[in-house]
Parts: structure tokens; sequence; C-alpha cells
């Protein structure tokens, strides 16, 4: 979230499960249920509701370590059926994937004990896809 | 700053401002049926972070984002495609897992949100904006084994 009360935009919170011992970045598992995909049209919802979740208030104070405070964030992405489809190929990372560009949209808050935020509106999709992939020891 | 500026800035300076959109600049940082998946949402409040049998691995390359001499982040951003601008495959993977056979779903999306401050009681309207992904299927954990899971990118 970003503050833009003065000529620039202010990063103000960033919800983010942290980066795990082994390397992970801002991963963490899931229930199966939060997600549901219709590979065949490319469409998918992804939710989470209540979910704890630290608050870093911005990229670089998350990505170097720095303090967070405990938050809990609800949440709903949505993308939308398209047949835009896309391959690519890896081989130095030995992945591939197939991809179908579509729009999405999300609804969004997260609290602190200080701060609440939710979501009003959608601006344009920046840029959404869902697809299928393979890698590591599954590329061939 | 449009969308080809950022692509072709180092992980440093996409740090310090978000994605352009239109008139609005936003976050940097970013910025089949094989599996059945769920037969339906979970109720919502049924949906909560669980552990897995056993954890995915990283995966191996990724994003300085903190520049040329600083660590490696175990994710690529922006982890898609730009239109009409970058056609190397190299920094398209939106997983952030390895070993992995599966579904795959990324959003980039912002927009306007409501911001409360419980102590001043001040009400203000902000810019948001998100880099969510979700990762579905079959992997190989750290301890060597096969597994099923899904995994999430907040």
């Amino acid at each position: 979230m970003y503050d833009q009360s003065g000529q620039q935009l202010e990063q103000i919170h960033d919800y983010n499960p942290g980066i795990a011992p082994d390397g992970r970045f801002w991963t963490q598992a899931f229930d199966p249920r939060s997600v549901k995909v219709n590979p065949g049209i490319a469409s998918a919802i992804y939710q989470a509701q209540k979910l704890p979740m630290p608050d870093f208030h911005d990229f670089v104070n998350a990505v170097t370590g720095g303090p967070s405070v405990p938050g809990v964030v609800s949440f709903r992405v949505e993308w939308e059926p398209s047949r835009d489809r896309h391959h690519y190929r890896y081989a130095p990372n030995r992945w591939e994937g197939t991809f179908v560009q579509t729009n999405a949209t999300c609804t969004w808050s997260g609290s602190t004990a200080e701060t609440s935020f939710s979501t009003d509106t959608n601006d344009p999709t920046i840029f959404a896809e869902v697809g299928h992939e393979k890698s590591g020891v599954f590329f061939s | 700053m449009n969308s080809r500026e950022i692509h072709s800035m180092p992980g440093e300076s996409l740090l310090a401002r978000p994605h352009y959109h239109g008139s609005v600049t936003r976050r940097q940082f970013l910025q089949a049926g094989a599996i059945a998946l769920a037969a339906g949402l979970a109720p919502l409040d049924a949906v909560a972070k669980v552990r897995p049998a056993a954890d995915p691995r990283p995966i191996w390359y990724g994003t300085q984002f903190l520049g040329p001499s600083g660590p490696l982040f175990h994710a690529q951003a922006p982890g898609y495609p730009i239109p009409d601008t970058d056609t190397d495959p190299a920094t398209h993977d939106p997983a952030t897992i390895t070993d992995f056979n599966g579904f795959v779903g990324l959003a980039y999306v912002g927009g306007q949100g409501t911001h409360h401050d419980h102590g001043t009681g001040q009400t203000t309207t902000v810019y948001w904006e998100v880099d969510m992904r979700f990762m579905v299927g079959e992997y190989v954990a750290q301890d060597g084994h096969h597994n099923h899971g899904t995994f999430g990118f907040v």
C-alpha cells in the first residue's frame, strides 16, 4: 500500500510471509482448498481468509531482514477465462511452461494492531497469467 | 516510467518505484484437468496456512533486488514476459519452487483502497498493488520424496 498524498508514492505496508531459512521467497504452504483452477480455460481463484501475515512496512525493509509487526490478511484473486496461450522454455534454468495471459481482479484486506486496509477498486490488470509448468527433475 | 523502462532497469532501481500504469505509478517489484483440484472452494474461514509433508526446494535462480553485488533472492521479477518488450524466457518463470510439475498463477493487480489508522482515527485513500502467485501440483521435496502441495506467494 502506498500513501499518495505527496509528490511521490510512499509505501506504507508490505504484507508478506518473509523469506524462509532455505531461501524460499515469500512462499508458504496453503490449504489445497484455497486454490481452484480450470485449466481448460485458464480461469482460477486463489483466496484466503484471516491469514496471519507480518507487515514489513516496505519492500526494502522486507528483503533486508528488517522488523515486522504481526498482521492478518484476507484476499481473493480471480483470473478470467482466456485462450491467449503462450509457451516458454528456458533450459539453463530447467523449466518450461504453457501459460494463458488474461485479466485478474483482486479484493484484499490487511490489518495490524494499528492500521487496517481494504481494497475499493481495481485498475486494469497489469499482468496476469495461469498455466502449467515443469521444472527441475520434471524438465526434459 | 513505463513498462519498457521498468524492464531495462536493474533490480536496485526497481525497488525505488512501483509499476507504471496510466497516469499512476505503482509498486515495482515486483513487480488439464490432470489434477483434480478442489471440487469447490472451501468456506473462507477454513482456508488457512498449512504445512505440507515436506518443504519444496526454492528455485536456484532469481533476482538481485539490491543490486549486482547484493544477495540473490529466489524469485523472478517480474516473473512474466512484459508484452511486446520481453522476449527472453530466462526471467519468465512465475514459480518460486523447483522440481515442480503443476499449475501456476500470477497476478499483478492494483487500484485504490481505504486505509484506516486506529490510533488517530484517520481514514485515507491509498494506492495498492499486489503480486500474487500460487503453485499447485507435484513436487520433489527437500527430503527427496514426491509430494503434492499447494503453495502461495503473497
